[in-house]
């Protein structure tokens, strides 16, 4: 189940080139190229005719020709070339899919064309502001549904027991958690006063002793999360509103996830942070810690997702569930609601 | 103290004093009356202190909110108006006499 009017990432940007390449989102099948001008271009991967893969073919300019009898298709998805005959049967025009380079990555819509807004891709805040730097590494896969990964991100208990030698320490084990349903998503967060800095944070706090930690664990539709760390001197935290540049650390985790299909999820990432924007050193350093914590989680999601699908006892759900829980059931009615528009639509057509 | 019956799904009647401010859950776990499992402990996550009010005291309840409202979607045969989670009821006096029923099962 997912849902389709919205913006997904297909792949970062140096993963769509002149070489056609089929990548597969939402279980459908879809080839990625670019032009010659560089814009991303995104069409079903499937020739009209027989079904070959058109990622199995070549670029010609800025189409696309079937590698098994040169059917030509241009941006658009027209096909503008059948070699034998003059006539091209209108059946031949395959769906293209709106595309649209952002933050290094390239965004695609999956649902009904005439409502992809590039103004609804997911907001980013600070991506080039020069005063925070950036660190970014290659896509992950997982082998489990999207909606283990978001269960994960809306909670930030597990990272007492998950991540022991990165982002969490016991601090994190029973400070209780604010829940909040936006217009966007859910926002899970807590602040945890006069705690010890866990250990990968150590390296970049700008200050010594004991911390405030906000942690802000966010996701919104369709499946893509913010994820927030602020480490303020102990003391001065609680309010945000009141930090002082220069005497906070703040991370924005960005870990946007897009469907491979039911039981694997691709999973984007990057991190901005408002110290040592120009340090590669410490963009090496966080790239590599993070990239470590994320395999930790996804060796735990991988066998979730085994032993929920073979489950011999009943699940229950607990305190800490309430952010996922509720997320969960609010993308489940906006999918709901978007197949029961679908559904009307098609039947007054 | 206010009085509560709590009624199990095959019929069997629980009469119990709830202490004012405690919840219609906590007054079930605390006399240990089966039927009411309340797996996340009262914060809403997990909808299994699902119970169907009396029709009598439908309207005297507190409104439910929202999030209540989204659990309830996904608790086990609720019902539009009389299905209500016992964790989102605070105990008070206009409650005396309450009486709820469970149904077959949580989950």
């Amino acid at each position: 189940m997912y849902l389709r009017n919205a913006w997904y990432v297909a792949a970062v940007d140096a993963d769509v080139t002149r070489e056609p390449k089929q990548i597969m989102i939402l279980g459908e099948k879809i080839v990625f190229y670019r032009t010659e001008a560089g814009k991303p271009v995104a069409l079903i991967d499937a020739c009209p005719h027989r079904k070959l893969p058109l990622s199995k073919g070549r670029i010609k300019g800025d189409t696309l020709e079937c590698g098994y009898h040169g059917l030509t298709f241009d941006c658009s998805g027209n096909c503008v070339r059948v070699p034998g005959q003059d006539r091209i049967p209108p059946a031949a025009n395959i769906q293209s899919y709106p595309v649209e380079p952002r933050y290094g990555l390239v965004w695609i819509w999956m649902g009904d064309p005439t409502l992809a807004d590039t103004d609804k891709i997911f907001k980013v805040e600070h991506y080039d502001d020069p005063a925070w730097g950036i660190n970014r590494g290659d896509a992950l896969p997982f082998a489990c549904n999207y909606l283990y990964i978001t269960d994960n991100l809306l909670d930030p208990s597990h990272v007492a027991w998950v991540h022991q030698s990165s982002f969490g320490n016991s601090a994190c084990e029973d400070e209780p958690l604010t829940v909040e349903g936006t217009q966007e998503g859910v926002i899970v967060s807590r602040w945890m006063y006069n705690v010890e800095v866990a250990p990968f944070y150590k390296k970049l706090v700008p200050f010594a002793g004991n911390c405030d930690r906000k942690q802000h664990y966010e996701v919104r539709y369709p499946s893509l999360a913010y994820i927030k760390a602020v480490f303020t001197p102990a003391g001065t935290g609680g309010d945000e509103s009141k930090l002082q540049p220069g005497q906070y650390f703040q991370m924005d985790s960005y870990n946007l996830m897009t469907p491979v299909n039911e039981t694997t999820t691709r999973y984007f990432w990057f991190q901005i942070r408002n110290v040592l924007p120009g340090d590669a050193e410490i963009s090496k350093y966080m790239s590599e810690s993070v990239t470590f914590a994320f395999n930790e989680d996804r060796e735990i999601l991988i066998e979730v997702q085994k032993g929920l699908a073979e489950k011999r006892t009943r699940n229950i759900d607990l305190a800490i569930d309430a952010g996922p829980l509720l997320f969960r059931r609010r993308l489940q009615k906006k999918i709901e609601a978007e197949k029961a528009a679908a559904q009307s639509q098609s039947v007054s057509a | 103290m206010v009085k509560i019956t709590y009624v199990e799904h095959r019929g069997r009647e629980h009469v119990v004093e709830v202490a004012n401010g405690l919840t219609v859950m906590e007054g079930a776990r605390d006399n240990g009356i089966p039927g009411i499992e309340a797996d996340c402990g009262g914060a809403c996550a997990c909808s299994t202190c699902h119970v169907y009010v009396d029709p009598a005291w439908v309207q005297k309840l507190p409104k439910k909110d929202a999030m209540e409202e989204d659990m309830l979607d996904f608790a086990w045969n609720s019902d539009p108006v009389r299905s209500r989670l016992t964790c989102q009821i605070k105990v008070s006096p206009e409650l005396d006499g309450l009486r709820v029923q469970m149904p077959e099962k949580q989950i």
